[in-house]
């Protein structure tokens, strides 16, 4: 019987030991011929041999293993398998197995061959398929953000056709993104939709466009005919992007459109009250009015910062949605110093 | 002779045992070839007047297939985790493999790879992200195994490294 084991170790490409003290082993079965190629002193059926110089992988193998012999229970466990080179450069994988059985302590060293081949086959394709699908998952990537670029210049064109005979600055437009983009933030809405309004809000006067040049160029102030054609812009502003299915358009057009609505109902073209008004038109609202008492214009000198502050306050549920301009009142410090970063230019 | 144990650490199809084959013998194949288990090479370099015989486990990288086999690291003196420029994910596993060894290891040295650097118009880790990590004390190679691009540079610093370690304790 013994014999018979033995053969088929022998024959199954496996060395098979017995543990004798730590670090040290007898051989019990004849070794398979690939120990001649990796050990430096060949092994023989009852020869005591370490295996610590031929095949130190294991030394890292062999402290679990020591716990498992020295341990009263039975079983066995395993490590992974490992490349070893021969002097002529031919590449063994072995793995190894640490036994506890019926109180002996046995090591089983098993050339791996073509299970291994197989397995590193297996591994391969899998693998593969997982970099072809991050490959797939990169190229998506690369196409939205070029329909994302795509967008943005779109939107930075419809700002040009509106700037071209208004009297608002550049470095104001970009504020109403940037304050826009704070708030949304801070709301805690998702990557997509801050990016959004950064680009939207600064299209909230573009129906200006639609409007006679002596009411929009006129200095000074508006009678009440005037004013309501120049009410109209947020109307026109509305049509011109309604009905986009691009995300960002749609909330430029709520933006347009209903930017100088008020809470209480009091506002234009719609009369909407409350969170009827959408949030994007709710937001612009406040940080249009606090951006353009702040700033110099045409007709008007810049008002003190307290000044425009007490205003918002005092807008506060009438005008301006209370939980939002709260939170306009949170972020103040950094509405500051997106101000001081993009200054109107003199002159 | 000084000898030190390294470990190359990561997700798969970074570049581990190409990074291994540029440094040992100057060869680099575009073919992607998976690695199971581990397999040690062994190199002699000179770092400041002083011999270091490195040896070098290539360790299969960690995925839903396989998982780091945690005994192949006993005795190592330096860590190098390897990501691929080219996918961020392989950053995070890197990371990640980070947290998980250094408090078994608190006396070795580890350094980050950025590998594939000749791949520009792919890259995904920007400069901002290097920076957040440089801030927090990482040694950052950003190295090509294709070009050859700062490999030696990478194994002679973390030599360096591990004997610097050494004199210090």
């Amino acid at each position: 019987m013994k014999s018979t084991l033995q053969s088929l170790f022998s024959s199954m490409d496996i060395l098979l030991l017995e543990r004798i003290a730590e670090g040290r082993f007898r051989v019990l079965a004849p070794p398979p011929t690939w120990t001649g190629k990796l050990t430096q002193t060949g092994f023989k059926v009852g020869s005591e041999v370490s295996l610590s110089e031929d095949f130190f992988v294991l030394d890292t193998f062999f402290p679990d293993a020591e716990d498992l012999w020295n341990s009263s229970k039975e079983g066995t466990i395993n490590c992974d398998p490992w490349i070893q080179c021969d002097e002529e450069g031919q590449e063994w994988p072995l793995a190894a197995r640490a036994i506890h059985s019926n109180g002996k302590p046995l090591l089983l060293l098993e050339h791996l061959g073509e299970s291994y081949t197989r397995q590193q086959q297996m591994h391969q394709l899998a693998r593969e398929s997982m970099l072809s699908k991050d490959e797939l998952e990169l190229e998506v990537h690369r196409r939205t953000a070029l329909i994302r670029k795509g967008e943005e210049e779109l939107a930075h064109r419809l700002l040009d056709v509106s700037n071209w005979r208004d009297e608002e600055t550049g470095a104001h437009i970009r504020r109403i993104g940037l304050y826009s983009e704070l708030m949304a933030k801070a709301l805690g809405w998702s990557l997509q939709d801050v990016d959004n309004i950064r680009l939207a809000a600064p299209m909230h006067d573009i129906g200006k466009v639609g409007i006679p040049d002596y009411v929009l160029l006129k200095p000074g102030r508006l009678d009440a005919e005037e004013r309501r054609i120049m009410e109209r812009h947020a109307y026109i502003g509305g049509e011109m992007l309604k009905g986009s299915e691009i995300p960002m358009i749609e909330m430029a057009h709520q933006i347009a459109i209903g930017h100088h609505e008020k809470w209480n109902g009091k506002g234009y073209p719609n009369q909407l009250s409350g969170s009827d008004i959408p949030i994007a038109a709710r937001i612009v609202a406040i940080v249009d009015v606090y951006d353009a008492l702040s700033s110099e214009r045409v007709y008007k000198p810049a008002w003190p910062e307290d000044e425009v502050l007490a205003y918002l306050r005092k807008e506060r549920g009438s005008h301006f949605d209370p939980e939002l301009i709260d939170l306009f009142f949170e972020l103040l410090p950094e509405m500051r110093n997106i101000r001081l970063l993009l200054p109107d230019k003199k002159g | 002779m000084i000898s030190k144990k390294v470990c190359m650490l990561g997700s798969f199809a970074v570049g581990k045992t190409s990074l291994i084959r540029r440094f040992i013998v100057s060869i680099f194949e575009e073919k992607y070839q998976t690695s199971v288990g581990v397999k040690v090479d062994k190199k002699q370099i000179t770092i400041d007047d002083k011999q270091l015989n490195m040896m070098l486990w290539d360790l299969a990288g960690e995925d839903a297939f396989n998982t780091l086999q945690q005994n192949f690291l006993r005795g190592s003196s330096g860590f190098i985790l390897v990501a691929d420029g080219t996918r961020q994910s392989s950053l995070e596993k890197s990371l990640e493999l980070y947290q998980r060894i250094r408090p078994d290891y608190p006396e070795a040295a580890f350094v980050l790879v950025l590998n594939k650097v000749d791949l520009q118009e792919s890259w995904q880790v920007s400069d901002e992200q290097l920076r957040a990590l440089r801030a927090d004390g990482w040694q950052i190679f950003l190295t090509s195994a294709k070009t050859g691009e700062q490999v030696e540079l990478l194994f002679e610093q973390l030599g360096r490294l591990m004997l610097h370690q050494e004199i210090a304790t």
